[in-house]
């Protein structure tokens, strides 16, 4: 800071950029089957247990029987009733939440370290001893029928299925979606079928946990998940995405104001080489409030409320996707200048104090995914869910700040192509 | 137990600082006591744009965002009825530039008419999207009108319609940011690894010049009390016909406002809770529904929200609605239900504890309110409730007279070519 009462209000302060990461890398649990990784923490009495289990839509025989069996979860076993079984979860202040994905269902367990037990043993009864109510189904399909049919009516829900449809196909997991058709035509036993099948704790889930937990809580965890531990009968599915080419969808609505759009194209694989620098350079592009889309379109422009560029990496494939809505009058000029910051980044090199302010964020971005015990653990399910270890987040930034602008440029050559890009207009 | 230490600067910036030597990150936050109650009624959605405009450089900085994304950090802001308040989460290393931000845009601000005309396409970009092309997006604005007749609660933040935010001009922008941008209107709360003694050196470099200002007492009009239901039935292109409750309650900081927030958990939080057990899962007269308070500053409102099921009437369902209403008033809590509900307001504020952006928040928060150490006291108060209080406040605030009604009416989607 200099003496002049205004210099130092127009000279930055001195940054210092993230050179080496320290964080904790948690600690291997081994059980009788499988692991989980524990991520230590004792600053709050919380602790959060996250089991990934493959049993998503991926391992569907019918259409919507995983949405189905992870709805019905919580919809009574044997020993309890739902009203009981719901009551008791509630009673511990905690939660157990079961979120349905593509390969894996996601259970979710939350509680102060002193009602952690409870939770678990109720989980453990939902996961082995669930009854699969014909009638409880009847409800639930009710109520997320009731669901698609208010979601149906917003354009970025429907932009979304269109566009994946058009990456992987309607029929292939990552392109299909749940209709109230499907709702219609599932039966209880497809449900039970598709619990029975792949409902089971093996060495293909993943698990964490993160917070102040102990040694007789694992032993406890690893008890019980002993007894969800079976023999896989059958092997993974296959499923092939369809040959993709791009294709331009385009619906309109009377009392419409604006438009969901969605870009995208497939592309390359966490594990391809280039891969790091893509995540850089998609961040640049639209992943951030400072990227090229958003400063043009939102803040130059004015001709939206956000815009994101983003990049889904998948088990098993993965895609480039640009998304925002904007009002139809807009809507040309938007995907006029999303195609120039395209070709902007294809044929120039990022310059000077844009380049700088382009890598430090990166390299704040990734400090802040190892912030915390729950944080780490976190980027430990989606790397390990990706066939990725953990201390890959090293090479991630020492990537990053190799990382120059004409490499950056070479990158968007090579893999963004706006011919392929498949667009998607809805009203 | 959350530390911290609190002092205020001399032009009255209260400044709270908590320290986590774990973290290797830092958090900032800047609370500005205004929020749209302090709006006039013919600008609606001010202080909310006022929030954009804020990004659009300083009195010595161009841009607000490139150089706190340089720092490898990011920002961002949202108002209320009761305030606005502006955030940066960031490298720890580098919490001084957010505190160079945040101390010129405090100072003054770049006011270029061409920044306010882009803001104001952005922001009715926003409004578009959340309140006019999305299902049920005007039922903020229909269920405000309907509570509040008085005070200004009675419009949302985003404004009560375009044309607002379309006839906004610099002049008002000055005279906003004259009258409310102070550093004595202003709480700065820091959470995240620093060290003490050089931060409250930046702080006072950085703020310590500004100028306070003589900001107007606020007087605002009361709401009174309601003496009779009032009622509405709303047609829009939606899929399902819904029912939406309301009841004026406590503000925030009232001894009775503990009892009223366990009230609207033990109506419609999680599959266990009276309505959802009653209403969904025995009737099925709901596909789903939510219930909470509003926890303003100035008395609020306790909300039912329901989607009905397909074939189910409107009166149905707030036949059924009432019916729980007058049980629970009757007959009171379970032991079961009031220890569930009183745990999970316990868990969820240790949760809340867990992360930095919510702490430093926090503390403002209960700063902005005369008592910083609120952060730590407030589960007392809940822990002190027993079952009868929520009984007593279902009473208070559950009355027929007291609740105003929509009946949310479907015309069926328009159709897609």
């Amino acid at each position: 800071m200099t003496n002049s009462p205004t210099s130092w209000r127009i000279k930055p302060p001195e940054i210092a950029l993230t050179e080496q990461l320290s964080f904790h890398q948690g600690e291997t649990i081994p059980f009788d089957v499988g692991r989980i990784q524990g991520f230590y923490d004792d600053r709050q009495p919380f602790i959060q247990i996250d089991l990934l289990i493959p049993a998503g839509t991926w391992f569907e025989s019918q259409y919507g029987a995983a949405q189905m069996m992870t709805s019905l979860l919580k919809s009574g076993t044997r020993n309890l009733s739902s009203e009981a079984l719901n009551a008791l979860i509630e009673e511990t202040g905690g939660n157990i939440s079961i979120q349905r994905g593509t390969y894996y269902i996601h259970i979710i367990i939350q509680g102060l370290n002193h009602s952690i037990e409870i939770l678990l043993d109720l989980l453990f009864d939902m996961l082995s001893e669930s009854v699969f109510d014909e009638s409880e189904l009847s409800k639930r399909v009710t109520i997320l029928s009731n669901k698609l049919r208010r979601l149906h009516q917003q354009p970025e829900y429907r932009a979304s299925k269109e566009i994946s449809k058009l990456l992987y196909g309607e029929n292939h997991p990552y392109g299909r979606s749940l209709d109230i058709q499907h709702l219609e035509e599932i039966k209880i036993q497809d449900v039970r079928d598709h619990a029975k099948q792949w409902l089971s704790w093996n060495t293909d889930c993943i698990g964490t946990i993160a917070g102040c937990y102990n040694h007789r809580l694992i032993n406890h965890l690893s008890n019980g998940l002993s007894t969800l531990t079976k023999d896989r009968s059958s092997s993974i599915p296959e499923h092939e995405a369809i040959a993709y080419h791009a294709k331009k969808i385009v619906t309109q609505r009377q009392d419409s104001t604006q438009h969901a759009i969605r870009l995208a194209h497939p592309t390359i694989s966490a594990h391809h080489e280039d891969a790091y620098g893509l995540r850089f350079l998609n961040n640049v592009l639209g992943g951030f409030f400072g990227s090229r889309l958003m400063s043009n379109i939102r803040e130059d422009k004015g001709y939206t409320y956000g815009i994101q560029s983003s990049l889904h990496q998948l088990k098993f494939s993965n895609s480039f996707i640009i998304g925002t809505e904007v009002a139809h009058q807009y809507t040309e000029a938007t995907l006029h200048e999303i195609f120039h910051e395209i070709q902007r980044l294809q044929n120039e090199l990022i310059e000077g104090r844009e380049w700088r302010m382009m890598q430090n964020y990166y390299n704040g971005l990734i400090l802040r995914t190892v912030n915390s015990a729950f944080s780490v653990a976190k980027t430990y399910r989606r790397l390990t869910s990706l066939g990725i270890p953990l201390d890959s987040i090293h090479k991630d930034l020492e990537v990053s700040l190799a990382l120059n602008p004409t490499k950056v440029r070479e990158l968007a050559r090579k893999h963004i192509d706006i011919d392929q890009l498949s667009q998607v207009i809805i009203a | 137990m959350i530390k911290f230490k609190e002092y205020t600067l001399d032009n009255g910036l209260h400044v709270v600082l908590h320290k986590d030597e774990n973290s290797s990150i830092a958090v900032t936050n800047l609370l500005y006591d205004v929020g749209s109650r302090d709006e006039d009624e013919n600008q609606t959605g001010f202080a909310h744009l006022f929030e954009h405009f804020m990004f659009e450089g300083s009195q010595h900085i161009p841009n607000y965002d490139n150089p706190l994304q340089e720092a490898g950090g990011d920002s961002n802001a949202f108002t209320n009825p009761d305030c606005t308040n502006y955030y940066n989460i960031l490298p720890a290393v580098n919490l001084e530039t957010a505190l160079w931000l945040e101390s010129d845009r405090m100072l003054g601000l770049a006011f270029e008419e061409e920044s306010l005309a882009t803001q104001k396409s952005v922001v009715i970009e926003e409004f578009k999207e959340h309140y006019l092309n999305k299902p049920y997006g005007d039922q903020w604005h229909l269920m405000l009108d309907l509570a509040y007749t008085h005070h200004p609660y009675r419009w949302p933040t985003i404004g009560k319609n375009l044309s607002h935010i379309e006839g906004m001009d610099m002049k008002a922008i000055k005279a906003f940011f004259k009258k409310y941008y102070a550093p004595n209107n202003a709480y700065l709360s820091i959470a995240g690894n620093f060290d003490e003694e050089q931060v409250r050196h930046w702080i006072e470099t950085y703020f310590g010049s500004i100028p306070s200002k003589n900001i107007p007492d606020r007087e605002l009009p009361k709401e009174p009390a309601q003496l009779e239901p009032r009622r509405v039935k709303h047609h829009s292109s939606v899929e399902s016909n819904a029912l939406i409750m309301m009841w004026h309650c406590s503000e925030r900081m009232a001894k009775t406002y503990p009892s009223e927030d366990i009230l609207s958990d033990v109506l419609g939080t999680g599959r266990s809770s009276r309505c959802q057990k009653e209403l969904v899962d025995e009737q099925q007269l709901f596909a789903d529904l939510n219930v909470y308070v509003l926890g303003s500053l100035d008395p609020g409102l306790l909300v039912f929200e329901g989607r009905l099921h397909d074939g189910v009437s409107h009166q149905e369902a707030e036949d059924a609605l009432w019916k729980t209403l007058e049980n629970l008033q009757e007959e009171g809590l379970t032991d079961q239900e009031f220890k569930k509900v009183i745990n999970k307001t316990l868990t969820d504020q240790a949760m809340d504890d867990l992360q930095l952006q919510n702490i430093a928040y926090n503390l403002g928060f209960f700063a902005s309110q005369g008592d910083t150490n609120g952060i730590n006291t407030e589960s007392a108060l809940y822990n002190k409730l027993n079952a009868s209080d929520i009984q007593e406040a279902a009473r208070r605030v559950l009355s027929k007279s007291n609740a105003s009604i929509i009946h949310y009416c479907k015309t069926g989607a328009s159709s897609i070519s």
